[in-house]
C-alpha cells in the first residue's frame, strides 16, 4: 500500500501540509501523500455530502457544487465536440494505416471518438491542451468499471494480467506522447522511444517522431515508418511487441466502448447525489417538525 | 439557489471542486472507499488537472486491493495533472512493491525532478527519504 489511512481533514491553513504536520500524521516509513482539503471549506459543509446523511449542516454548498460542476461540464462539451470532429477528420485521412484505420472504424461505430485514443491523438493534435479532459473520462471509466466488476475481471477483459511481463499502463503510453511536448516526466526522445516500443510490431513502427516535430499538423502526420532497429532486433522482439500492441489496442478499444456510457453514468451519479440531498433535506424537515 | 453562498471568495466552480474534494476526503477517511471514489469521479471530470483528485481516487482503489487499477490512475494523473510529483511518487511506490524495479527507478527519478522543478523542498525531502524505505 502506498499511503497510510487518513483520519479526516486536518485544520491546516493550507492544503499543502508542512513537514512537521506530515510527520505527526503519518507513519515515518510511509508518509501519506493525500492532501488535506482547502481550509476555506467549512468541514460541516463538506460533511453534508450527499452520501453522508448525518445531516450536520444545511447542505447548500454541495447542491450548488453539483450545479456548478454540471455547468462546467456543459461548457466543456463544446470543446470536446470540437476535438472529436478534428480527430474524426484526422483519422479519416489516415485510413490507409492499419492501426489507425482500425481505430477509426471503432470510433465511427461508437461515435464518441474523443476519448480516444485518446490521449495520443488529442495530445498530438492540441499540444497536450486537450488531454486532461480526455484522460479524466478514460480514468473515470476505468475506475467505475473496476468498482463494478472488480479488478481481476476488468483486467482480464482488457487482456491484461499483472502476471504478464507485457503489462502496459495506458497512462504511461499516454504520458509518452503528451509529455513529448516538453512539459514533463519523460524527455522527448524517451517519449518517442517508449511509444515506438509500444507500437512496434512486425518490423514496422508508427513513427510518432514526425508528428511530434510538426505538432500543429496533428494526428494526420502520424505515419507508418520503418523500425529504427536492425532486422535481427525486430525478429527477436516481434512476439513481445505484438503482445504489447495487442494489450494497448485492447485498452483503447475498451476506453472507446466505455465512453459511450460515460455521459449516462455521469448523469446517474449526479442524480444519485441529488436524490441523497433531497432525502436528507426531507429528513431534516420532518425532524424539525416543518413537514 | 445562490451558487455563491459559502464560497468564501472563491469562484463558484473552484469552490464546487473544493467541496467535492472535501466530501470525498471525508468519505475516504471513514474508509468508505467506494463512495469516495464516486465523488472523486465527479470532481475529476470538473477538474481533471487537479492532482489531488487522481491521488485520492487511485488511493481508494489501492485500499480496495485494486493495485493495478491504482497504478493506471496514478499514471493517468501524472499526465492529466502535470506536473504531478505526488502521483509520480505513488507510481514509484507501487511499481517497487510490484517488483518492477526498472520502471520504479524511472518513476523515482521523474518524481525527484518534478519536485525539484517545483522548488518544493518538503516534497523533495520526502521523495529522497523514500530510498531509505525502498532502496
Amino acid at each position: 500500500m502506498s499511503t497510510v489511512a487518513v483520519t479526516g481533514p486536518s485544520p491546516v491553513s493550507s492544503p499543502h501540509m508542512d513537514s512537521a504536520q506530515r510527520s505527526s500524521r503519518a507513519e515515518p516509513s510511509q508518509p501519506n501523500l493525500l492532501l488535506a482539503p482547502n481550509d476555506n471549506i467549512d468541514p460541516d459543509e463538506a460533511l453534508a455530502g450527499f452520501l453522508v446523511l448525518e445531516a450536520m449542516s444545511h447542505g447548500v454548498g454541495l447542491e450548488a457544487a453539483i450545479k456548478d460542476v454540471n455547468l462546467l461540464r456543459q461548457q466543456k462539451q463544446a470543446e470536446w465536440d470540437k476535438q472529436k470532429a478534428a480527430l474524426m477528420q484526422a483519422m479519416k485521412a489516415k485510413e490507409h494505416s492499419s492501426f489507425w484505420g482500425k481505430l477509426g472504424k471503432i470510433c465511427g461505430n461508437v461515435g464518441k471518438i474523443a476519448a480516444v485514443v485518446a490521449s495520443v491523438a488529442v495530445a498530438v493534435g492540441t499540444g497536450g491542451a486537450g488531454a486532461p479532459l480526455v484522460l479524466a473520462v478514460a480514468g473515470v471509466c476505468l475506475s467505475t468499471a473496476a468498482l463494478a466488476q472488480g479488478e481481476f475481471h476488468i483486467l482480464q477483459k482488457l487482456g491484461v494480467s499483472d502476471k504478464l511481463a507485457g503489462y502496459i499502463e495506458i497512462g504511461t503510453a499516454v504520458a509518452s506522447v503528451a509529455c513529448s511536448f516538453g512539459a514533463a516526466a519523460f524527455k522527448g526522445t524517451e517519449a518517442v522511444s517508449a511509444f515506438q516500443k509500444i507500437m512496434s510490431t512486425g518490423g514496422k513502427v508508427v513513427a510518432i517522431g514526425g508528428a511530434v516535430a510538426t505538432g500543429a499538423a496533428g494526428v494526420a502526420v502520424i505515419e507508418k515508418g520503418m523500425a529504427d532497429g536492425a532486422a535481427e532486433d525486430w525478429n527477436a522482439n516481434a512476439e513481445r511487441a505484438k503482445l504489447d500492441e495487442s494489450h494497448f489496442e485492447q485498452l483503447l478499444i475498451w476506453v472507446l466502448d466505455e465512453l459511450a456510457n460515460n455521459e449516462k453514468e455521469h448523469r446517474k451519479t449526479v442524480n444519485g447525489f441529488k436524490d441523497a440531498i433531497e432525502t436528507r433535506n426531507a429528513t431534516l424537515a420532518i425532524a424539525s417538525g416543518a413537514a | 439557489m445562490n451558487a455563491l453562498i459559502g464560497t468564501n471568495g472563491c469562484r463558484p466552480q473552484e469552490h464546487a471542486v473544493e467541496i467535492l474534494y472535501a466530501t470525498g476526503f471525508r468519505l475516504h477517511a471513514q474508509e468508505r472507499y467506494r463512495d469516495a471514489a464516486q465523488v472523486f469521479h465527479v470532481m475529476l471530470q470538473a477538474a481533471p488537472a487537479d492532482e489531488r483528485g487522481w491521488l485520492a481516487l487511485a488511493d481508494c482503489h489501492e485500499k480496495l486491493g485494486q493495485r493495478s487499477v491504482a497504478l493506471e490512475l496514478f499514471s493517468v494523473g501524472t499526465v492529466a495533472a502535470e506536473p504531478a510529483p505526488r502521483c509520480m511518487l505513488s507510481r514509484f511506490r507501487l511499481l517497487y512493491d510490484l517488483d518492477r524495479t526498472q520502471e520504479a527507478d524511472e518513476a523515482y527519478n521523474a518524481a525527484l525532478e518534478l519536485a525539484a522543478a517545483a522548488a518544493d523542498d518538503d516534497l523533495t525531502n520526502l521523495i529522497q527519504n523514500e530510498r531509505w524505505v525502498r532502496p
